[in-house]
């Protein structure tokens, strides 16, 4: 053999009929001595026989292939095939080293659909893929019902890795073209095994183009080890620079699918827009009966969010639980590391969306901290299909664990009260409009529309109205000019502190706490809370929960049986110059922090 | 052939942000444990990072998926970075993750390229080992693979008789409960010290510590057997109207029997710490026998197998 000889590996898979049949056909032109400068030697890979060949023909060893290619041959030409154990080992050693690769297939999505829904289990994994290379439109199609993916074949991840491509059509020249930054060469496909010319023409095109090409595939062929790319050293002439880029990301792709096929790093959460994160979440990460509200629920949680990160973590931490809770046991040993109380208002605000067994199983481990037993969350769950708000559920868990026993049960019973009120607010009519500056009184004298009450409240009195219970609601939207630093200012007193002691009050405005007020009588008093409206779209719902209600009839006070909680005698909304705060109080006896 | 085993970390005097005092205090054990456990067809390199850029360290290995007789161990979140291509043995003493932010600023970079790069080097680790339960679940809904964890071996706090300088800590269910018993204590023990901030826990000596609530803290530093492995007397008051008995068990309270003292209300505990004070001889005769039974050691040794393994 001299220098000028070219020596081919040629790859293929038994497993994949068409592909099989090509690479035969084409292997069976390759005489000895028609071309005494042309050697090639046949790797197969999969199940099947082997048809006789005119060259030497070996099975593909799966884990040192590549380096005896390297060391032997001048190019290495890939014919990967559709599906099938043949084809994922010729992938494997592909992502190694970098050949020719003849694109059959117009599109590969069905070998990473194949690969993603059967051995991985995971429709996350694909969706991360099809993100990496399509962005938010790809994701889009993947959500949309009977959308066409023929605009999506994932051509990239494979034929990046390549160094040449070899193409059979106009349309996947085009294609290829748009994205490869490497030789591409246009062939007729030999039309059947005894089509000698059609063969001939092909394999003389084809060696025509590699050697035309030596220098380039030997250069590229030397970046050969994936795990250790962020080592390499790029080419120092950067002539192959952008082909080594979409290298790198497909081999990044590639690793993803095996050592994070469950889709556990941030990357996602770290690099992709909130909406794209949102419909990740909601649609692939946790299992919601009704996604699009969950989707809706993550995006607000990350656009208050203070960065990323903790949204990662906190999804992170709630799809770890989930599968836990998926199961019908679960192990003591499960049950310990997750054991630290959730105590964020975030984690259970996302967690409400899961199907209602997984979430009853989930307030058995993170709230009652111990296991379910058999037949426990299924009843949970026929509360909540016959109509029960998750959030009430939630709120009996709570109390459940033992009223103040913690501190973070208090806060997580307050916000499950906030919750129920406005969720009862959502499934009303329209919330009326409140001008900033005109002032409502909520006594029987005052027939003001707005704000509306929401929760229990007794009837109208001569000063004003009492919640039925310690808690209730004000809910009204904002014309469209309103200035978004508003401050909400409520006059309002509470009973009985004579009886139990100091009262403490809390407003909450969308799940986030935004004033609290300690009161040490009854005398009516001012409250001043900071509202931001910034870039609010819906209705703005204020939750007034204090700490208990008062029964005069249960004291010995009275014969009024009514459970009082507080009362609103009147309101104003006012815009706030610069940033709203809270200022203390107009009356006697309270404190007021924001 | 012999097996080349090489423990990575980050180095004190390098420009890389010192690691906090418990993974320090755990690395000397795991180094020492390492050099114990090193057997004839071992070779241990101990090696300190001076930079996560540096590119020098990672040049020791061979490129490729041939890497063969060589036993990477990554002992901090400075050792992931710079080895997150490596298919290591990851041992985390602490949430990697929390020092990402002065890794970042260190090396002028985004938090989030830090921690994308932490992420790739527990995604291609060959084993992750946690030490405590606290660490082991900060990091399990983010790992790909199951990780191995052990309780953090005893970590001894040290003791000191100059000063009545006394380590407070409040357990989660004890935090209102707390309030009351260091007021109480203030009141009844002026010239004694009481020291909730935990910064420099394991730098200071300890005259003695209070344990307020069930010992449920998984901190180092934090749990009863810090205490006892280093013979600081402990003295535990548990809130008598707590109701959570359910979520801890007998290992929470202390045996009185190894110079511990379990009190039931706050009159007992300042009685306690004052029979303490007139006699505190007496009580450490006793906690040396408790500090004998704490054999961190064992427990290191135990770790530092599965690691080499």
């Amino acid at each position: 053999m001299s220098d000028a000889t070219t020596r081919l590996a040629w790859l293929y898979a038994l497993d994949d009929p068409a592909g099989s049949r090509f690479s035969a056909g084409l292997l069976q032109q390759f005489h000895p001595g028609r071309d005494p400068q042309l050697e090639c030697h046949a790797f197969v890979a999969g199940q099947g026989t082997a048809s006789p060949l005119p060259v030497r023909s070996a099975r593909l060893a799966t884990d040192a292939a590549f380096q005896e290619i390297l060391s032997t041959y001048d190019a290495a030409i890939f014919n990967i095939g559709s599906v099938g154990q043949g084809a994922d080992a010729i992938l494997q050693t592909l992502r190694r080293l970098p050949g020719v690769l003849i694109l059959h297939e117009e599109s590969c999505q069905g070998l990473f659909a194949a690969r993603c829904f059967g051995a991985l289990q995971s429709p996350a994994a694909f969706a991360r893929l099809i993100h990496r290379y399509y962005g938010t439109s790809g994701l889009d199609v993947l959500l949309t019902p009977g959308a066409s993916a023929a605009s999506f074949p994932l051509l990239e991840p494979i034929a990046a890795l390549a160094s040449a491509l070899v193409v059979h059509s106009d349309a996947m020249e085009t294609c290829v073209r748009s994205f490869f930054h490497g030789p591409v060469l246009r062939l007729q496909a030999p039309g059947g095994d005894s089509d000698n010319d059609q063969s001939r023409n092909y394999l003389a095109g084809l060696t025509a183009f590699i050697r035309e090409n030596r220098d380039l595939l030997r250069r590229r062929a030397r970046f050969v080890a994936p795990v250790r790319d962020a080592l390499a050293q790029p080419d120092p002439e950067r002539q192959d620079e952008p082909w080594w880029e979409s290298l790198l990301g497909a081999r990044a792709a590639h690793n993803d699918l095996e050592r994070d096929p469950d889709v556990r790093s941030p990357e996602p959460f770290l690099k992709w827009s909130d909406r794209d994160i949102a419909k990740l979440v909601a649609w692939f990460f946790l299992d919601s009966p009704e996604p699009a509200q969950l989707e809706k629920q993550v995006r607000s949680i990350i656009q208050c969010a203070a960065d990323r990160w903790q949204v990662y973590v906190l999804v992170a931490t709630l799809r770890r639980l989930q599968e836990l809770c998926l199961g019908e046991r679960i192990s003591p040993d499960d049950l310990a590391i997750p054991a630290a109380r959730i105590l964020g208002t975030d984690f259970w605000a996302l967690a409400c969306h899961l199907r209602p067994a997984a979430f009853a199983r989930l307030l058995y481990v993170a709230i009652l901290q111990r296991p379910w037993e058999q037949g426990e969350p299924d009843r949970w769950a026929q509360l909540v299909e016959s109509g029960m708000p998750p959030i009430e559920m939630f709120r009996r868990f709570v109390a459940t664990a033992g009223e103040g026993e913690l501190a973070a049960n208090d806060r997580l019973a307050l916000w499950a009260d906030e919750q129920v009120l406005v969720q009862s607010l959502r499934r009303g009519d329209d919330v009326p409009s409140w001008q900033p500056g005109n002032r409502v009184h909520f006594s029987a004298a005052s027939s003001a529309a707005a704000p509306r009450l929401v929760g229990n409240w007794h009837g109208a009195e001569a000063v004003g109205r009492w919640t039925h219970g310690p808690s209730g609601a004000l809910a009204f939207r904002l014309p469209a000019n309103a200035d978004p630093a508003l401050t909400l200012t409520l006059r309002l007193r509470v009973a009985g502190t004579d009886h139990t002691g100091r009262r403490k009050l809390v407003a909450y405005c969308d799940g986030q706490k935004v004033a609290s007020l300690d009161l040490v009588n009854d005398a009516p008093c001012d409250w001043r809370i900071p509202l931001n409206a910034a870039g609010r779209e819906s209705s703005v719902v204020v939750a007034l929960i204090a700490d208990r209600s008062f029964s005069p009839a249960s004291a010995g006070v009275s014969g009024d049986t009514r459970d009082l909680g507080i009362m609103l005698i009147e309101a104003v909304l006012v815009s706030t110059p610069g940033n709203a705060e809270a200022e203390p109080p107009e009356g006697t006896g309270a404190s007021v922090s924001p | 052939m012999r097996m080349e085993t090489v423990l990575v970390y980050a180095d004190a005097q390098g420009d890389l942000p010192a690691v906090p005092q418990v993974t320090a205090k755990a690395r000397l054990s795991m180094l020492s444990a390492a050099v114990d456990a090193c057997k004839e067809h071992m070779h241990l390199v101990a090696q300190a990072l001076d930079s996560v850029s540096a590119g020098a360290a990672i040049e020791r290995f061979a490129l490729g998926n041939d890497r063969e007789g060589a036993n990477l161990v990554l002992l901090d979140a400075a050792a992931m970075c710079a080895y997150a291509a490596y298919r290591a043995t990851i041992v985390a003493a602490e949430d990697p993750f929390r020092g990402a932010q002065d890794i970042a600023d260190a090396l002028q970079l985004h938090p989030d390229e830090v921690r994308l790069r932490m992420h790739n080097a527990l995604c291609n680790a060959a084993k992750i080992i946690s030490l405590g339960r606290n660490v082991a679940a900060s990091l399990e809904p983010l790992l790909p693979k199951r990780q191995s964890w052990f309780e953090f071996p005893p970590v001894p706090l040290v003791q000191g008789i100059a000063d009545k300088r006394v380590l407070a800590v409040v357990h989660p269910e004890a935090d209102s409960f707390s309030r009351t018993v260091l007021a109480a204590l203030k009141d009844h023990l002026p010239d004694w010290e009481f020291v909730l901030d935990q910064t420099d826990v394991f730098e200071l000596p300890w005259y003695a510590a209070i344990h307020i609530g069930h010992a449920t803290s998984p901190e180092p530093g934090s749990r009863l057997e810090d205490c006892l492995a280093g013979g600081v007397p402990v003295f535990q008051i548990i809130d008598p109207q707590s109701r959570n008995i359910r979520a801890v068990g007998t290992a929470s309270i202390v045996t009185e029997d190894r110079g511990s003292r379990l009190c039931h209300g706050i009159d007992e505990l300042v009685s306690a710490l004052r029979d303490f004070a007139a006699d505190p001889d007496a009580v450490r005769r006793q906690s040396a026998s408790a500090r004998a039974e704490m054999d961190s050691a064992a427990a290191w040794a135990r770790i530092m197998t599965e690691v080499l393994q």
